[in-house]
């Protein structure tokens, strides 16, 4: 035995290895199935899938690009948090900081901003593909209302974000969206919430004020980085493991 | 004695009061919750301004001076003086003024006002707001802000209020 092959043996029999390892290499059907079980990163995925199943036209893997997107918006969001203040006083700044000063600010900018409409193309395309695929179809109509919600959430996601760079484009879009949301039947500004009280309308509590003001900022901000995020890991999550139960991707119903 | 099967049973009723209360309580508690996220005091800037002697504003038709710290427009027509909030009524950008063609037009979606504020083209779906505009003891014009150009529900833009007694100085 190599000194290699020893420190091989004695690493794998080690207890630190065997903690986080707990069966060897799998060397037939039956023990790959026992590891698909036990190994958290492997248990995302069925331990049998047909053949069929596994052609990339299957599905075009839009739902895993959505959530690979999701996690670098995810990553690069928080890189940019550590430069960025969501005051009146500091967002432009700290952005222009990201822009010029920051070492590979320009690029995670650039990166979380092209994430952001990737993920909303991809989304979209992966609602498409499962609208055309009947995937939406029983048993698996409440995932199908799960993920428009996901996709829903992904739209607040830009929506929020919009906002943050506080330049004027920022500002004169969420102006006419918010706008756009006094309009709202019910919840919006001519709805029965504001003849109980001025500000009760769904454009007051997303602005915090009358008129995009360092409050909306703030809340732009905790719903962008906080809110919503959560409330989309947590879907997707639910996601994730109702397409397991579904009945994974197997022969169209 | 024959027993009288009752038509609702005691299960039933206290069954009943639960779920009254249970649905009583997660109204309120989001009511409340909602309430959280509904602004108590809004910092908005005061709601009129001191504007100066009407005589300053005559010579122009438009005065313009006021529009980025107040969003108002002095607008001098026939009739007299009176102002304008610098917020459309489509989806509140703020229109720009062109003396040459006595237009105001916006730039986000296009909307065109004329000098009394009404809807020439564009999507617009109603005047400019006026706001009032007095004349104090001093012989100051104080001219209110428009909230922002965000209507309240108390206030009214159609005809009889727009031109009435408030919104209008006679010069």
């Amino acid at each position: 035995m190599t000194e290699g092959e020893h420190f091989k043996e004695k690493l794998f029999r080690s207890q630190l290895w065997r903690s986080v390892f707990r069966h060897p290499y799998p060397r037939s059907p039956r023990e790959e199935r026992r590891r698909s079980r036990t190994n958290f990163f492997l248990h995302l995925h069925p331990p049998v899938i047909e053949r069929e199943r596994l052609k990339i036209s299957q599905t075009w893997g839009l739902g895993g690009i959505s959530f690979l997107l999701f996690l670098i918006l995810a990553f690069s969001g928080g890189l940019l948090m550590f430069y960025y203040r969501p005051s009146v006083e500091h967002a432009y700044h700290d952005m222009k900081d990201l822009e010029y000063v920051v070492s590979f600010g320009p690029f995670l900018r650039n990166l979380h901003r092209w994430a952001a409409h990737a993920m909303v193309i991809t989304v979209i395309a992966h609602m498409a593909r499962v609208f055309y695929a009947g995937s939406y179809r029983p048993p698996r109509e409440l995932n199908w209302v799960v993920g428009i919600s996901l996709l829903v959430f992904t739209l607040l996601l830009s929506f929020t974000g919009y906002l943050l760079p506080w330049d004027q484009l920022a500002y004169w879009a969420v102006t006419v969206a918010t706008h756009m949301v006094r309009a709202a039947p019910l919840i919006g500004a001519d709805g029965p919430l504001t003849l109980v009280r001025s500000g009760g309308d769904l454009s007051a509590l997303l602005l915090g004020a009358r008129t995009v003001s360092a409050p909306s900022l703030l809340r732009f901000y905790v719903l962008h980085v906080f809110l919503l995020p959560l409330a989309m890991a947590a879907l997707i999550a639910f996601h994730f493991w109702r397409v397991r139960k579904d009945r994974m991707i197997r022969k169209p119903l | 004695m024959e027993k009288r099967k009752p038509s609702c049973s005691r299960r039933k009723i206290l069954q009943g009061f639960g779920a009254a209360g249970t649905a009583g309580l997660i109204l309120g508690s989001s009511y409340v919750s909602l309430n959280f996220f509904s602004p108590k005091a809004l910092y908005d800037p005061p709601n009129r301004f001191r504007a100066g002697k009407p005589d300053d504003f005559l010579n122009s038709k438009v005065t313009e001076i006021w529009k980025e710290s107040q969003k108002i427009w002095l607008v001098r027509s026939a009739s007299g003086l009176h102002a304008l909030v610098a917020v459309c009524t489509h989806l509140g950008c703020t229109p720009n003024w062109f003396p040459e063609e006595e237009k105001f037009k916006c730039p986000c979606h296009g909307s065109v006002f004329n000098l009394k504020g009404d809807v020439v083209s564009g999507p617009a779906p109603e005047p400019l707001f006026r706001t009032p505009i007095v004349l104090n003891e001093k012989g100051d014009l104080i001219v209110g802000t428009g909230n922002l150009g965000i209507r309240l529900p108390e206030q009214s833009n159609r005809e009889p209020q727009r031109s009435g007694e408030g919104f209008l100085i006679r010069v």
